[in-house]
Order: C-alpha cells, then structure tokens, then sequence
C-alpha cells in the first residue's frame, strides 16, 4: 500500500520536490500579498513573511520523509560510502576478499562433489524408493567377512517370491564380451539384465525395444540392446541398427533397441556399460547347486511398494535370510559343522550402494574446507574489527552528531555486504575451476563424481556461505560498537590502547584450527608415504599388461581355457624382444582373499584353524616377468595343468607363519573359492609381494591357471633389456591361435599400479591443500594483529624508546601476547587434533594415530611462521625514531 | 499507519489541522495556518516548517486527500480536504483530547 508508493515515489523525487517548493512559494507569496493589503512596504511585506514561514529547509526535509521511503536510500548511501571505506585500505579489502573467496570457492567445489555423490536423487522416477538387496557376512567368513556383497540368484529367487515388500525386484551383472568386424576384435564391455530391471528403472527405448522376460528364457534368440554410447560410435546413430545383427562372443544377436542417451546404471558399475544383454535364466545360475552358484554374484535392485517404508524391507529381507541359512546349512554354515558365517541379507538405499565408501571421504573433505571457511571469517572479522576500531573516532563523532547505533552498524553491514559480494563472485569463479580440477583428481576413486555439476543448490549454497560469513564477520565488530561509548575518542585520548582479549582470543581460535588441519593433513600425508613406499618385492618397470576375456580356440565362449592360454604363451615368448610372459587372475594387486585350512598333522594345532590368504592364479613364468624371487621349490610347469594333481605356490610370509623352521614344501592346504576350491600341494615358495597400498606382508597363495578355467585374465609382458615389444606384435601372437581374441587394456604396468594410488594421492593433496591454506590465512590473522597493534602504539614504544627500554623489552611489548596466546591456540589445536585425529583414518588406509614426531615437526613449522609474521611490524617497530614518532600524533 | 500518541505535540497539530479542515472544507496550506492563528486569536501559530510535513503525513496515511487547483487569486496551490477516514480520525482524536485537557484540568485544580 502506502509503503509500496512512498518506494516508487523515489523515483521521480525531482518531481516531487519542484511540487513541495511551488506549494511553499504559493505560501511565501500569500502571506506577501495578505502582508501588502494590510499596508507594509514590498520589501517589509517579504521580510515577515519569511520570518512567518519559517524554516522552508525543515518543511522540505519534513515532506520529503512524509513521502518518500528511507529503506532503501540509506542502504545506496552506505554502500557508496563503504566502496569509499574499501578504497582506502585496499590492502586490507583484499586480503579479506582473497582469504574469503579461498574459503567459499573451495566449499562450493567441495560441496558440489558431495551433492553429486550423497544428495542428488539418482536420475530415475521416484528414486528414492530404490534400494539394493545385499548379502553381508559378518563371521569370520574368510574373503567375505565384514562384507557387503551382492546376493546370488537363488537368494534373490527366494526374496522374490517370499517377500511382499517390493513392488519390483531385478539384478545385473557385468562382464567383458568380444564383437567382431572392425579393424580388430573389439571388446565391449557388457550387462547382463534382467529383463524387469528397465521396467523398475521406468525407462523406454528410444528405438525399437528394451528387453522382455521370454528374452531371458532357456533357448531363446539371443538378443541385445544397445547403449546410446555405442549406438554413437560403432552405428552411425542410424535408426535402423535396430534389427541388424551383432556377433557377440561368435554368436549373432538381434539388436532390438537402443536405450536414450540420459539412462545409464553406469553408476553401479567400473566402467561404461556398452550393451544390455538378457541373463539367461537357466539352472546353472538358478539353482543352487550348479558349481558357480553360491560364488556369482549380481547387483540387485529393487523398487519398495508404496506403503512400505525401508525399515519394513529391511526387517522383511532380514527374516527371509535367516530362513535362508535354515533352509541351506551347506552354503551358510562352514564345513557342515555348524558354525556361523555370519550371512544376512538386507536392503539399503540404492543411493548408499553407488556413493558407498565415498561418503566418508567427501564428508572429511568438507569437514576441512568448512575450517578453512572458518579460519577466513574470523580473519575477515579481525580485519573488520581492526578497521573498526581504527575508525571509532569517526563512529564516535558521528554517533555524537546524530547518527543512531543502527545507523552506524547498517554502515558496518554494509562494508561486509561489499565484501561478501566481491568474495562471493571470486569464489564462485574458484568453485568452477577447481571443481573440474577435482573431477580429474578423484575420478577414478569416486565413479559418481563423473556426474558432478555446479548446479542451482551448489550455487545457492555458495552464496549462502558468502553472505552467512561475511555477516558473521561484521557481527564482531558491530557488537564491539554497541559496547563503546564516544567518550574516550572525542576528548583527545585517542591512543588509549583497546581491549585485546577478544581479538587474542579469535587468534588463538584460528591458530587452533589450522592446527587441527595440519596435523591431520600431516597424518595423512605420512600414510599417502607409507603407502607409496609399500609397494615392494616385485619389479613392474618395462612390463606391459594387456587384458583379454580368454575364449577357448574350438568354438563357444566357454571351454577348458587352459590349452589356449599355453598356446599364447608359448607363440608369445617366441617373439623377437621377449625376455618372459606370463597370465595372472588380477592384473591389479591386491588379489581377493580367501579362507584356507592346513591339511594333515600340523606340529602346532592353531595352524588347523581356518586362515585367510591373497588367492591369485598365474602361469609359471609370472614369477619371472615380475622378479619375485623363487625361495624354495619350483615354480608351475607344463605339467600343472588341468585333471593334474593340483598345486600351489605360497608366499614366504605364509610359509613362516604355518611352518616355522620347516620346509614348507610338500605341506598341504586346501582353499580356492567356491568350485574352485582344492587340496593342494605346496610346491614352492616365493618372496613376500607388497602390493600398493598394502602395509604389511600378508600370507599369499598361487595356483596355476592353467589348470583352471578362468576367463577374465591379464597377460605381462617384460621384454628384454633394451628390446621393445610392440602390443601388435602380441595381439597378433594372440589372433594366430584365436582370430576373434580381443586383446584390450594394454598400458605399461607401472602406470596401472600408479593409478591404484591416484585417489589416495588427490585427498591427500586436497587436505594438504587445504591445511597450508589455512596456515596462511591465520599467519595472515596473526600478521594483521601484530601490525595492528603495533601501529596503536606507535607514541608509546616511542616513549619507551626514548626512556631507555632496550629492543627486547619492545618486542616483548608488542609481540608477548600475540605468541602467548598463539601458543595457547597451539597446545588447544593439538589436544583437538589427539581428539578428532580417528576421523582422518577415513581418508586413507593406515592413517595412523598422532605420534609426537609428526606433531612436533608441525607445531615448529607453524611457530617459525608465525614468529615470522610477528617479526615483520614489530621490527618496523623498533626501526622508529622516537623524537618523529612522538610528534606524529 | 503511524500512531501518533506517543507525539502529543505531533498530535495536538494533527488535531489542529483535521479540526480546521472539518470546519473549513477545501483549504491549502496557507488557508489552514492563517485559519488556526485566527480562531486562536494569534496563540497557536503553526510554522511551515511543521504545518507542511504533518500534511504530507497524513495526505499518506489517507486521513486527508490533496489535489492542485487555481486559487482566488488566480495560482495553483495544493488544497487539502478531509477523508472519511480523517473524519474518523478527528473524532477519535477529539475525544482523547478531551479526556486528555479533562485530566489535565482536574489534576490542576485538585492536585
């Protein structure tokens, strides 16, 4: 209403004023006129009616309030005068935006990866009624214990028919496939669905059709659906790919449709899906006694009923598990002997399965960048502050004529809204790069960061922090306002010195803070060093690793494997350059674990209890490629192969702890997952193989792989010193045998155990970061405090100069509280970092717990910074001259 | 919108104006003052100064409604007239006036 007019009436405030004066001289002219008739002169007419009229400035003023709104005026003036203000000390203008922005840009790169990871709903309707059915082993169930893992099919058979939670339940898993009609055979990187999973996920195809469940029945036409990606790259995008045929794994598929380019369950997986095929659903993974399964495993999802709230799933899939293990004490309970694995089933947010271990990390992440945030405000505060107090005689002159409390602290405000905006839009700039810097550090360890944006919540949440802090900042001095009076400024006691507790206070805060920070770094940049140096007992310098989805040479994607593999070897090393070559189950160590048992009479009867142990299968010659030393024994032979007595190679560690003192040679043990599963005879012992982030020697097992038939394999390449053995040269090798072989994956090994650290390496880059930002900040809090003060007391050192206090007792003078309390912060910082320091294990493994050295090494390194900063104005200090610096004031 | 209890002296002009107004009809400014010093034989003199603004004041509050037109001597002024609610406010402000100088005279004469 009113409020509204008297808004708009600032805008034609020219012409509201040429009315207020014509109203006034109407006035002036006839109290003239009435002043005429009753007889005076012009001239004494004029005199007494101005007299009469009175104060024409103060009705002006008066009508101008009465109409014109004041809301918005006073904030325009404060502003322009606050740009005055910042323009004055433009130093100290950017040493607060630049810290600002520091703090708000990196919470806002930050955040955005945690909103991609942890908050944004999945890119399906109503996903948040998605959850994942797992399996979880909590027993000391060998490789699986502790674990989450997917279900196996007859589990989710079981939870299908038994549960009325769900209003629709499907699986997935992924393998590697080989097409073929390029250049050369290709490897496509494959899931198999069930079919009801694209009707859970609510997706159509945008041509043709996605999959049906007869798709999945025994002895149906093998069919595919093709991902927007490669219907791209490999069809042109040509509308009638749908209807061709795809040779897959040397059977022709009908492609019957091509999914639209937004879906993707690319987030429950390591790489790129390329093509949907329908899981067949025939006994050998139906049921529960085929030989793989109770060992494969799928990823499970499932959409709840309306009405059914996560809790009641959870209860439900909880009570159908522990059916399960009734039902099948052969699977559930170890050896038949009754004792527990621990197995559960359950459900969780399908939102938890793909953020997963991530959460932690990025909650630390943000944890640090939100300290980061606070050290900058309250360093922007003590510089507001300082401003303040600077400028407390003018306040307090002002205040004198007129201006009210609310007035001088709306200027206040005003300066910090300034500042806020100009660090707010510094930050975001910040945001935008280093978000995409941190795309490309932790891509690889957080697949979900793949979809990280800087989107509308990012950037609400950046301008949140950008005004919430800067206002933050101006509430100290505002409120320091409030408390002084104008006395001591106007009556010439200017120099008297202000109260510095609170301002020692903020410091020793910021100081405790950043000492959090850099220990915590410290600690894990020291385990990022551990790790590093852990890897060991091998040499990958030279070797190549190339990967490949063996296919047996007589035809059908499965057959003994074994032969083939021979094959390649032995084609492969009569290559001019090569020194060895060998096959290996994991390309990337650490290999998987499993549980063991020692057959026979053990001297010592603990070694009877079941153990854990790496399980890799290699050929004979992996020893050789990688250079780990053969200890006793042989290594595998020709004549380990398949339907031969089986055999194992053990590490050094595992022979020391099970035979102490003995040959382990001849010793039996039996292990292997699932099928695989065997009593072996230990043939030979090898040296202990670190691989990265192992800390410790841990008890390994090799078996050969030639007598199993594993088809997802790496092959190592060392060639000779000086030689170089070219990849085609190799996949040639390979096509000699097995023309529709693909060979995929190759790069140097080294650059592929590198990779296995590049997460660990970003956040400990990223915390590090982050600390030595903070370092700066406070050394920069701390700086401005010194000069602070140091400048209040100019007369006064100079007094003390001139009456004989020597150098030291003036550095006392000066700098003997700032580093009191400084080491006051210090000490605080590290009882809260001793406190907090087990939050840092989420960022690595092998985060140790705070040791004295580490902290002793930082604590000195900030001091010295410190001191440094302290040094600079309180040395500018001692350089006065007394007699000028007297007369100065 | 304002109350303006808490200004007695701010009122007492409101009721000055409004009163004059209610007597007087379509007034301008000058008119009013004129009017006020006259019918109090010369004691209350309003000053533009204060007589202006309480205008404008109450012209936004809605108790008096302006518009320019030409005056008896052939210039453009502004007139002021009153709104029903002005009319409403006079009465009210009247009445507390009244109860007011009421009090007033009997604590003087007793107190």
């Amino acid at each position: 209403m009113g409020v509204v007019r008297r808004l708009l009436n600032r805008w034609h405030e020219p012409a509201l004023h040429a009315e207020f004066d014509e109203e006034l001289r109407f006035h002036l002219d006839a109290r003239v006129d009435a002043n005429e008739r009753a007889g005076m002169t012009r001239a004494d007419a004029e005199a007494e009616a101005r007299r009469h009229i009175g104060s024409t400035l103060r009705a002006t003023e008066g009508m101008r309030e009465a109409r014109i709104s004041g809301l918005f005026e006073g904030l325009a003036r404060d502003i322009r005068h606050a740009a005055r203000m910042v323009r004055r000390q433009p130093a100290t203008a950017f040493l607060a935006v630049l810290t600002l922005s520091l703090g708000i840009g990196a919470n806002a790169a930050i955040f955005s990866l945690l909103n991609a990871a942890l908050f944004r709903p999945l890119p399906f309707p109503d996903a948040g009624r998605l959850v994942a059915v797992v399996d979880r082993y909590r027993g000391d169930g060998g490789g699986l214990s502790g674990g989450v893992t997917g279900p196996t099919i007859p589990e989710l058979l079981d939870v299908t028919q038994r549960s009325q939670a769900f209003a629709g339940l499907s699986f997935f898993d992924m393998r590697d496939t080989q097409t073929y009609g390029g250049l050369e055979p290709a490897r496509v990187f494959a899931a198999r669905v069930e079919p009801s999973m694209f009707s859970l996920l609510a997706v159509r195809a945008a041509h043709g059709r996605t999959l049906r469940p007869e798709d999945s029945a025994a002895g149906a036409d093998p069919v595919v659906v093709l991902s927007d990606g490669i219907w791209r790259r490999s069809f042109g995008a040509d509308p009638s790919a749908v209807g061709r045929s795809l040779t897959i794994d040397r059977r022709p598929f009908a492609i019957v449709g091509v999914l639209p380019p937004d879906f993707s369950i690319d987030y429950l997986s390591p790489e790129a899906i390329e093509i949907y095929l329908p899981y067949p659903m025939i006994p050998i993974y139906t049921s529960r006694s085929g030989p793989f399964a109770n060992v494969r495993r799928v990823t499970a999802v499932a959409r709840l009923q309306p009405d059914v709230s996560l809790e009641q799933a959870s209860a439900e899939v909880r009570t159908i598990g522990g059916t399960l293990v009734l039902e099948h004490p052969e699977i559930y309970r170890a050896d038949g002997s009754g004792r527990t694995l621990g197995f559960e089933m359950d459900v969780q947010p399908l939102r938890d399965l793909v953020s997963g271990p991530a959460r932690r990390t990025l909650l630390l992440l943000w944890s640090a960048v939100g300290l980061v945030l606070l050290i900058a405000c309250v360093n922007t505060a003590q510089l507001l502050m300082a401003q303040a107090i600077e400028r407390e005689p003018e306040m307090a002159l002002r205040g004198a004529l007129g201006a009210g409390r609310a007035r001088l602290a709306r200027q206040l405000l005003a300066e910090s809204l300034l500042l806020s905006c100009a660090a707010g839009a510094a930050g975001a700039l910040q945001a935008v790069w280093l978000s995409r810097a941190l795309r490309w550090l932790l891509l690889d360890r957080l697949p979900v960061i793949g979809q990280v944006s800087l989107d509308l919540p990012v950037w609400l949440v950046t301008a949140g922090a950008a005004l919430g802090t800067t206002t933050a900042c101006a509430l100290l001095p505002v409120l320091r306002l409030a408390r002084v009076g104008p006395g001591p400024h106007l009556d010439g006691r200017s120099t008297v010195v202000a109260r510095g507790r609170p301002r020692h206070l903020l410091i020793a805060v910021e100081v405790a803070v950043s000492v959090i920070l850099l220990v915590g770094a410290g600690l894990v940049v020291r385990s990022l060093m551990d790790l590093q140096r852990a890897r060991g007992g091998f040499s990958s310098d030279g070797v190549t690793l190339m990967r490949l989805r063996g296919m047996s040479a007589a035809s059908g994607p499965v057959g003994p494997l074994g032969a083939t593999y021979r094959r390649y070897l032995e084609r492969i090393s009569q290559l001019p350059g090569v020194e060895a070559v060998a096959l290996t189950s994991s390309p990337v160590p650490p290999p998987p674990g499993v549980e063991f048992t020692v057959v026979g009479q053990p001297a010592d009867a603990a070694a009877l209890a079941r153990q854990s142990a790496s399980y890799q299968m290699v050929s004979g010659e992996y020893f050789a490629v990688l250079r780990i030393p053969l200890l006793q024994g042989r290594t595998f032979n020709e004549t380990d192969v398949a339907g031969r007595q089986p055999v194992a190679i053990v590490s050094a560690e595992l022979a020391r702890r099970l035979w102490p003192g003995r040959s382990a040679l001849g010793q039996q043990i039996h292990a292997g997952p699932g099928p695989r599963a065997a009593t072996m005879s230990i043939v030979g012992v090898v040296g202990n193989v670190r691989s990265p982030r192992q800390l410790e020697d841990a008890p390994q097992i090799y078996v050969p792989i030639l007598q199993q038939d594993e088809p997802s394999v790496a092959l190592l390449v060392r060639p000779r010193p000086a030689a170089l053995v070219s990849a085609s040269s190799v996949k040639q090798a390979i096509w000699s045998i097995v023309p529709q072989q693909a060979v995929f994956g190759v790069r140097p090994l080294d650059e592929v155990l590198s990779q296995a650290m590049d997460g660990d390496r970003a956040i400990a880059i990223l915390l590090a970061s982050f600390a030595l930002l903070a370092l700066a900040i406070s050394t920069a809090g701390v700086y401005t405090v010194v000069t602070y003060i140091t400048a209040r007391r100019t007369r006064e050192i100079a007094l003390r100069r001139a009456i004989g206090a020597t150098a030291y007792d003036v550095l006392t003078l000066i700098a003997g509280p700032t580093l009191t309390w400084t080491i006051g912060g210090l000490l605080a910082g590290i009882a809260g970092a001793v406190a907090v320091s087990g939050v840092f294990a989420a960022a690595l493994p092998g985060v140790a717990t705070i040791d004295a050295a580490t902290v002793a090494l930082l604590a000195g390194v900030y001091l010295t910074v410190v001191a440094a900063a302290m040094c600079v104005p309180a040395l500018r200090a001692l350089r006065l001259e007394p007699a000028g610096a007297l007369r100065a004031e | 919108m304002r109350d303006n209890k808490k200004d007695q002296l701010q009122g007492t002009l409101d009721l000055l104006v409004l009163r004059t107004l209610s007597t007087g009809g379509t007034m301008h400014g000058y008119a009013i003052s004129e009017r006020v010093e006259q019918v109090s034989r010369e004691t209350l003199r309003i000053e533009a100064g204060s007589l202006y603004p309480a205008l404008h004041r109450m012209e936004e509050a809605g108790w008096v409604k302006a518009t320019w037109d030409v005056s008896s001597n052939n210039r453009r002024a502004r007139f002021y007239s009153l709104t029903a609610t002005g009319k409403k406010r006079l009465a009210e402000e009247t009445a507390h006036w009244a109860r007011l100088a009421g009090a007033v005279g009997r604590v003087l004469k007793n107190a």
